[in-house]
């Protein structure tokens, strides 16, 4: 079922690209995140519309004072909460349904690309089983090129300079550096920073981008590449909804102390 | 502290949810098996395994303890007793064959798909690089050769002739002592099963949905047969008959003379390792995880289920049939001549 709805019109799709921009893997896998990112657009903003309305109650003089003054009393906190909710017009929902509908997609986006790099025989055989036969010829298709720039997608990427002894992981680099971004420019601004969810928040922006950049190091470079142009995409899309301050996401705290 | 621990358990889960679905670890591909002197010797996943033949003690391991390593192509047995056996993590291997006491000879730019082949002295090992070494035992570099794309299937050695299948769609006939070309052949497909030598052809499958026959002496295709769907290993011949399976399940017997369909067998999944031709039938494994047994005129002599999936050749020992299998939890299955289990090896811990 979720090979049928999801994996294989994802693999085709990738695939089908594959064959109309020459053959060349790491295009199709940009242009495809590009296109699965678009698909899910109205998902997207749906997601940042509720999370500017979650913003505005944080922002609220109502709900601040309504959080003091019933602190211990959680019943009533809650309430208030949902009274405000429909004062406000907003959907408690309305930030996360999208990115639960959204999260299948970008697994399925992700298992696509990492089955249509099939590097053993057995994701081989799986990859031909995924093909429609007569939309695509898996004669016509195998090898896949898997060289893109300096890299081969299927493998870790290194950088190899002459100078160096050791092979630089950029696209490893660029995944931690535009995770990082990303989830700044994700994270709305919290009326009180030190409270627990803007407290996970922070922490999470910290944790996460070494997390992808330890994936991006390990793994298949194709899947960094999808890892990047996710994250780019992801920023633009943001920026185009006006939830991006630039300034801000490029200001980094460390910085600021030493100044 | 809780939001802590909250923290570090979601970027657990992430990274075994990404982890989990790379497609990496112990299903990449079935058992690589080499029997001499009623010896097993089977690589699979993190280790290679060497068992007794008449009742599946497990012999030795090598490494001892599991490493990064992953291990499918089937061991080369050298004349002085040692193995030699590409892994995943692009290093090629030598270990006793008496004792799984093993050391590192040479490392790659890519997996070791392929099953290496030892002739007088010289180690001849494709590697999904694209290119074919030639290598001594102690894994000096005598010579390479570079092909356009990905190389998985097996060297085959042939007075003096390595003869070798490209994902490129290409058949290499290369002078196993200097490296050079001596003909090359577009197929039409990738080449990524194994090569079969037949009196003055080779017989190979190409994901291009044919069956091959090239001739050894310049190359030329003698003939081919388009079965509709891809043909991963190459036929098996006997007595003038060309038997085959393709990727969706059916199973050919062809008369090499003018290849035309003796009869025909549909299995329920794919057909991936190349036929056992013995005295008493055929034999071949499909990926619904059935070995299936036909005498000559297709008459099915047995189907029985024997894990979740099959996908390698059935291997004669001894009298006796030993499969490869790709289940979690057995690596290997021994069978009497009437099909009974006499054996199976766990996955060792």
């Amino acid at each position: 079922m979720w090979d049928s709805i999801i994996i294989t019109p994802f693999v085709n799709v990738l695939l089908y690209i594959y064959t109309i921009v020459g053959q060349n893997f790491g295009i199709a896998i940009i242009l495809f995140t590009i296109l699965i990112r678009l698909v899910t657009h109205p998902l997207t903003a749906q997601q940042v519309k509720g999370s500017k309305g979650m913003a505005a109650l944080q922002s609220d003089k109502r709900w601040i004072d309504a959080q003091k003054k019933y602190k211990d009393d959680k019943e009533k906190l809650a309430q208030e909460q949902m009274a405000l909710y429909k004062e406000l017009g907003i959907n408690p929902f309305a930030s996360c349904l999208p990115t639960i509908i959204q999260f299948p997609i970008i697994i399925g986006l992700y298992q696509s690309v990492m089955l249509t790099l099939a590097s053993s025989p057995i994701e081989m055989l799986n990859l031909t089983k995924h093909v429609y036969p007569g939309f695509l010829s898996i004669s016509q298709l195998i090898p896949l090129n898997s060289k893109f720039l300096w890299m081969n997608l299927g493998l870790p990427e290194r950088l190899h300079l002459s100078f160096l002894s050791f092979g630089i992981p950029v696209l490893a680099i660029l995944v931690l550096v535009t995770t990082y971004l990303q989830s700044k420019a994700m994270t709305p601004p919290s009326a009180n920073p030190n409270d627990q969810s803007a407290q996970m928040s922070k922490m999470m922006n910290l944790y996460m981008p070494f997390l992808m950049f330890y994936l991006a190091f390990t793994f298949s470079s194709g899947l960094s590449l999808y890892f990047v142009t996710s994250n780019i995409v992801g920023i633009l899309q943001y920026a185009a909804l006006g939830m991006v301050d630039f300034k801000k996401m490029f200001s980094f705290p460390i910085f600021k102390k030493k100044a | 502290m809780k939001n802590k621990l909250l923290i570090v358990l979601i970027l657990i889960l992430t990274a075994v949810l990404f982890s989990g679905c790379t497609g990496t670890g112990i299903s990449s591909s079935w058992p690589g098996i080499t029997v001499a002197d009623d010896v097993i010797y089977a690589s699979y996943g993190p280790g290679v395994f060497a068992v007794n033949a008449q009742n599946g003690t497990l012999l030795w391991r090598y490494p001892e303890k599991a490493t990064k390593a992953n291990f499918y192509a089937a061991p080369a047995l050298t004349a002085d007793g040692q193995l030699v056996v590409g892994d995943y993590t692009h290093i090629l291997h030598v270990i006793d064959a008496k004792t799984g006491q093993g050391h590192e000879i040479f490392t790659a730019e890519s997996k070791w798909i392929s099953d290496s082949v030892v002739e007088d002295g010289t180690i001849y090992a494709a590697n999904a690089d694209g290119y074919l070494y030639a290598l001594d035992l102690n894994g000096n570099e005598l010579w390479k050769y570079k092909t356009d794309s990905l190389l998985w299937s097996n060297p085959l050695i042939i007075e003096s002739v390595v003869y070798q299948g490209g994902m490129d769609h290409f058949l290499y006939a290369i002078d196993a002592s200097t490296g050079s070309l001596i003909w090359k052949t577009d197929c039409g497909g990738a080449i990524i099963g194994n090569l079969v030598n037949a009196d003055g052809s080779i017989f190979l499958g190409t994901m291009a949905n044919q069956a091959i026959a090239v001739n050894k002496a310049d190359g030329k295709i003698i003939w081919q047969y388009s079965s509709g769907n891809a043909v991963w290993s190459g036929p098996a011949i006997r007595e003038g008959n060309i038997y085959f399976g393709d990727l969706a399940g059916n199973f050919y017997a062809l008369a090499e003379a003018d290849q035309t369909v003796l009869w025909q067998y549909k299995a329920n999944g794919a057909i991936v390792g190349t036929p056992l031709l013995s005295d008493d039938g055929i034999y071949f494994t499909a990926e619904d995880g059935s070995l299936i047994h036909l005498d000559y005129t297709g008459k099915l002599l047995y189907s029985k289920p024997l894990a979740e999936k099959l996908y390698g050749t059935p291997v004669p020992v001894n009298g006796n049939l030993l499969i490869g299998t790709t289940n979690k939890d057995t690596i290997l299955i021994m069978l009497d001549g009437n099909g009974n289990q006499l054996w199976v090896l766990p996955q060792p811990k």
